[in-house]
């Protein structure tokens, strides 16, 4: 049974067992704290964010996170991501400090952000990723364009100016897929968990 | 343009304004003045960009992260690190810190000491506390514990080097061994560029995990002893010693050739000149016939080569 990958639900029970080892937690855990390490530095420096700067944020968050008690714990991508932001944010504070050139006058280059994360914090950061994984398979039924334009525009880094030119199309037409995208994703969301709702009830 | 048009122009540029906001870019977007239904969608459409943003690019697999490689979760024939389970949470962090520096001990056969005690504890740099002294060879390593980031770090070590010259590198680490950072002198001495003037040392490394830093320092400083091929010839060689006195010789010859002008080599050079060939040939004869096994013959050569440069 150990021997399988582990399914994100199940993380916190073997965690809590001792039975979860750090390879796998990492794996379960290293996209959701990327973005969230990446959301972190931007959030400060306004700016598209370093590889080497993620990897580092994502270094000490995984660090952090390894040393929490399970037992306190409420779900572990959120928290994973709750302290991947902050450590992020406090990445993104240094690379600030670094490019006004005054890291030889402060004494604390970076006054680190919260150590301890509230249960309502975890529980949004976790929501989140929920939100994720189903719209990740509500992207899957979308067309071969719609796809691409949100795999790109808002999954990666590209500007919708330069899908729309990449594409051959008007920034404006660009603009109203886009938002077409997201609404039939926020109704595919809608229908699924309608769906589970239905069928919990019919279950009961 | 119609009202209807406006209003989807406008919708459209909120989703635009939205990830702007999501990059640091711009203000949250007002909704107050869209119908209160709108308000609903377009906040949950807000919702779905929130989540989707910034997913690019993924994570490499495990075996390419940087950051598992970094954290030691990757590696041929390495057995899984559990995590304490509910409740067993490792609370002394110096408990953690010996038993990394008692791991890297292990990982390199005993060839390393490790003493717990060092003498130089008293010259500590400020914020610093001295751990251990790892020794291997010519090399010497004092360990700290306190943070590898502080701004006023590298001026500390420079006056700890200065103190102690028979240190070779300190490596300063995290409480938990999981932030540690190798320093070397030069990375801890401002360097003169004829142009720029003074520089401050550059940062070695990102910090890692202290058995990862302090293993690859060393593994990095050891002399390393390749297998030769074809070897067996030399187990039935008659005239073995006279053989290995020549070969030896002629290499000597060789290094005591050159023209040093730096002080430690020409100490070097004498340190050759004075090694006893004889003695030297014999102890490879001991390695032919079986007598002496290769870690003893490693021992030996790093007694003679203390003993002489002392």
């Amino acid at each position: 049974m150990d021997e399988l990958e582990p399914d994100p639900e199940e993380l916190l029970p073997r965690w809590q067992a001792g039975r979860l080892d750090e390879a796998s937690l990492y794996a379960e855990v290293a996209d959701p704290m990327r973005q969230a390490a990446r959301w972190g530095i931007r959030y400060i420096t306004s700016s598209d964010p370093d590889t080497q700067d993620v990897e580092d944020v994502v270094y000490v968050a995984f660090c952090e996170l390894r040393r929490k008690d399970p037992a306190g714990i409420s779900s572990v991508i959120g928290l994973a991501k709750a302290i991947a932001r902050k450590r992020g944010q406090d990445q993104g504070r240094k690379i600030v400090r670094r490019r006004e050139q005054v890291y030889e006058s402060i004494e604390n280059l970076v006054e680190t952000g919260a150590t301890e994360f509230s249960d309502e914090l975890v529980r949004a950061a976790a929501e989140d990723e929920e939100l994720y994984l189903t719209a990740k398979d509500c992207l899957d039924r979308l067309p071969e364009e719609h796809r691409d334009l949100v795999a790109h525009t808002i999954m990666g880094p590209e500007t919708l100016s330069d899908w729309a030119l990449r594409k051959g199309k008007t920034h404006q037409a660009a603009s109203k897929q886009k938002r077409k995208a997201i609404e039939a994703i926020r109704r595919c969301i809608k229908a699924k968990r309608s769906d589970e709702t239905t069928g919990r009830e019919v279950a009961s | 343009v119609t009202d209807d048009g406006e209003l989807e122009n406008r919708l459209d540029a909120l989703i635009e304004e939205y990830q702007l906001y999501l990059r640091g870019l711009g203000p949250e977007p007002d909704l107050s003045d869209l119908p209160r239904s709108l308000q609903e969608t377009t906040k949950e459409g807000f919702k779905i960009v929130r989540a989707l943003s910034d997913r690019e690019p993924t994570s490499p697999p495990l075996e390419q992260d940087p950051v598992a490689i970094r954290l030691g979760l990757v590696g041929s024939g390495s057995s899984p690190r559990m995590l304490p389970g509910a409740g067993h949470r490792d609370s002394a962090g110096g408990e953690v810190l010996e038993a990394s520096l008692d791991e890297v001990a292990f990982r390199f056969q005993g060839r390393i000491s490790v003493d717990r005690t060092p003498s130089w504890s008293p010259d500590s740099p400020e914020g610093l506390r001295a751990v251990a002294q790892c020794t291997v060879l010519a090399e010497a390593v004092a360990v700290f514990a306190g943070d590898a980031d502080a701004p006023e770090l590298p001026g500390g070590l420079t006056r700890f080097f200065r103190l102690r010259p028979e240190i070779s590198a300190a490596c300063v680490s995290s409480s938990e061994a999981e932030l540690a950072v190798v320093f070397a002198p030069a990375d801890a001495t401002p360097s003169l560029d004829p142009a720029l003037g003074w520089l401050d040392p550059h940062r070695p490394r990102s910090p890692e995990p202290l058995a990862l830093a302090l293993g690859r320092f060393f593994e990095q400083r050891l002399p390393r002893w390749d297998r030769v091929s074809a070897a067996d010839v030399f187990t039935t060689m008659d005239d073995f010693d006279t053989v290995a006195a020549v070969a030896l010789n002629a290499e000597i010859a060789t290094a005591l050739r050159a023209r040093p002008r730096l002080q430690f080599r020409k100490e070097g050079q004498r340190v050759l000149d004075e090694i006893d060939s004889a003695r030297m040939a014999s102890l490879v004869v001991t390695v032919q016939t079986g007598e002496m096994d290769s870690d003893e013959l490693v021992e030996k050569l790093a007694a003679m080569a203390g003993a002489a440069a002392s």
